[in-house]
């Protein structure tokens, strides 16, 4: 197992990535957990998460580490905690605000955060940042995936609790935010309008064949 | 100068502040207490406007906010955002108050669990033990057969597994009760006490479909008293599950209702052209399947007019109007056996031909109901 440079706890064995465990003895959705030395490595599957794809097709932020074990992420479309609980994985010291408005995934949701101290759920429209705000404030990274047409217009009202210097990491689904346009356009559009809202784009990624007609771009806040 | 006050209000999770600069000047803190911290969070979630908000706006008066919220209290001036003042970071709580306040919060703004779906697990359950009762049954007629084939067929399902349960061997049976049979052949004490714990257990799981029988009625009485009138705990129980929860059934046309349970058939229509199901699962109502087959279409769209306006009561209020339901839907049965007294006349003789001319005749004489089949 060697340790990834660009995130904390992440570690890969040639074929596939792990995290290291938070709470060890618990799957979250299935996924197995291997031991090595004592240590339980969850894996982390390109297939079921869009960080991992993108990890897995070579990604790296543009050869930032992004976040330490105390960092803060604000994470959008939460859904019942896939991902969120590998990124729990990563920052020990630190907090992922998951926020996610359908009560039937929810629900999985609460159960990760149940045994992950460092998950705080919110049962929100990431359209209204607002109301959440109090509970947030500060973050990292602003993590994105809500699959939804107005994808863009989200991420920017919500850019207001990322710190500057801080990374957006977008997963993009083409398809639901036009389909008259091919996904390349697409990509192109949304990058121009990242571009306008002044941020930087350090990298982005398409995620085949792991998911069918999704982007991933790496942002930074100025 | 811009007329903005100096100094603006910011909330936390963990309480307000009014802050100059970096400063904070006044503040006041919420309560350590999960419970106090769910309540507060859910009324800014709803755009309320907190009452340690209201004191030290009043406390502060001119005093600028920072949310869309709070502009009956100041003027707004800036959005608030990821720059909150070190001196007002520092004096956050352990975050684990939080995590504690957002974990009651969610599973209160789940509202517990949604009844229907624990009636459609229970269906289910029902279903699935309903099978295994009948699979075990069957089993343990063959099996008991081979010692006490009179049994077997004297008494119901249940009494057998009772008897062969308690007592095993036919001698026995006749020996501590009324029953009187003669066994077929006669068996070792060991071959009977493998098939008489095998009886105990199908009576286990008999009385089991009984409790979850008992179960369903209670909680279709309490989310769906009007469909369960109109068509039996379990039957209704089943097609909510069938529809996907209540609220799903009730947004149904009725003749979606009525062919509910019969995907397969409808598939084959919309596919294959074959011809359209008359009816789905409501067909198992034995006001359905006891009637003729020449009534059974039209009184299966009876029958999904009124299941349709009891799922709508149910999911809208929850008032019982089941009495008038059943009345009127007895009312039209009764008019259509009475319209529909004999079978539609053949014309000539192909076999196959029968359910068509069926359907030709209600298109003749039924009126707004026409057609038997179709219905949409
Ligand atoms: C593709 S799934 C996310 C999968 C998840 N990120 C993972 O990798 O485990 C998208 C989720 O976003 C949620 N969602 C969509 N629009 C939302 C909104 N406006 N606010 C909050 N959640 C939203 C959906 O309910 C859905 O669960």
């Amino acid at each position: 197992m060697r340790p990834l440079s660009v995130l904390p706890r992440v570690f890969e064995d040639g074929q596939r990535l792990y995290t290291l465990s938070l709470a060890p003895g618990w799957s979250v959705y299935g996924e197995r957990r291997v031991s090595r030395r004592g240590k339980e490595y969850r894996h982390w599957s390109p297939w079921r998460s869009k960080l991992a794809a993108y990890l897995t097709l070579g990604g790296r932020f543009g050869g930032k580490r992004i976040m330490d074990e105390g960092a803060s992420v604000l994470y959008l479309g939460a859904a019942s905690g896939t991902t969120v609980s590998h990124i729990s994985d990563m920052v020990p010291e630190g907090r992922i605000y998951a926020v996610e408005f359908s009560p039937r995934t929810f629900r999985g949701l609460l159960d990760v955060a149940s045994v992950r101290d460092n998950v705080f759920p919110l049962m929100e429209d990431a359209r209204h940042p607002e109301r959440y705000g109090p509970v947030v404030g500060e973050a990292d990274v602003l993590y994105q995936d809500v699959s939804q047409r107005d994808q863009i217009d989200i991420l920017m009202s919500n850019a207001r609790y990322l710190r500057p210097g801080g990374t957006g990491l977008l997963a993009l689904k083409a398809r639901s935010m036009d389909i008259s346009l091919s996904p390349r356009e697409i990509y192109q559009r949304a990058a121009d309008t990242l571009i306008e809202g002044g941020f930087h784009i350090l990298d982005h990624k398409e995620l085949a064949p792991y998911q069918k007609d999704h982007a991933f771009f790496v942002i930074r806040k100025p | 100068m811009n007329g903005q006050p100096p100094i603006t209000l910011i909330t936390r999770w963990y309480g307000v502040f009014v802050v100059e600069g970096e400063r904070v000047i006044d503040s006041i803190s919420f309560p350590e207490d999960p419970g106090e911290i769910a309540g507060r969070l859910k009324a800014l979630s709803e755009g309320k406007i907190l009452e340690e908000e209201r004191e030290l706006a009043g406390r502060h008066h001119p005093v600028g906010v920072t949310e869309e919220r709070l502009t009956s209290l100041g003027p707004l001036v800036e959005t608030a955002g990821a720059e909150i003042p070190p001196a007002v970071l520092s004096s956050a709580p352990d975050p684990s108050l939080l995590h504690q306040a957002l974990l009651e919060e969610g599973r209160e703004r789940l509202g517990g669990i949604r009844r229907d779906e624990l009636l459609i697990q229970a269906v289910s359950a029902y279903e699935e033990m309903n099978r295994v009762c009948n699979l075990m049954y069957e089993r343990l007629r063959e099996w008991y057969g081979i010692h006490g084939h009179r049994l077997v067929n004297r008494v119901s399902p249940e009494k057998l597994a009772e008897l062969v349960g308690v007592y095993g061997s036919v001698d026995d049976i006749r020996a501590n009760t009324s029953i009187d049979v003669e066994k077929t052949a006669s068996l070792p004490g060991e071959d009977l006490a493998a098939i008489s714990s095998f009886a105990l257990t199908l009576r286990e799981a008999q009385r089991e479909r009984e409790r979850l029988e008992k179960y369903i009625t209670r909680l279709m009485g309490e989310i769906a008293p009007n469909l369960s009138a109109v068509l039996g705990p379990i039957l209704g129980a089943r097609l909510i599950s069938l529809a996907g929860g209540l609220e799903r059934l009730a947004s149904m046309p009725s003749s979606t209702v009525q062919v509910l349970g019969a995907e397969n058939a409808l598939f084959l229509h919309l596919k294959e052209g074959r011809r359209p199901p008359k009816h789905g699962i409501i067909f198992q109502h034995s006001y359905i399947h006891d009637s003729p087959p020449w009534q059974r279409g039209k009184i299966a769209r009876a029958m999904a007019g009124k299941i349709s306006i009891a799922a709508r009561v149910d999911a809208a209020t929850g008032r019982d109007i089941s009495r008038e339901l059943r009345e009127e839907m007895e009312r039209r049965i009764g008019e259509i056996r009475e319209k529909y007294p004999s079978p539609p006349v053949k014309p000539s003789g192909a076999k196959g031909g029968k359910k068509r001319r069926g359907r030709g005749k209600g298109k003749k004489g039924g009126g707004k109901n026409g057609r038997g089949g179709g219905g949409r």
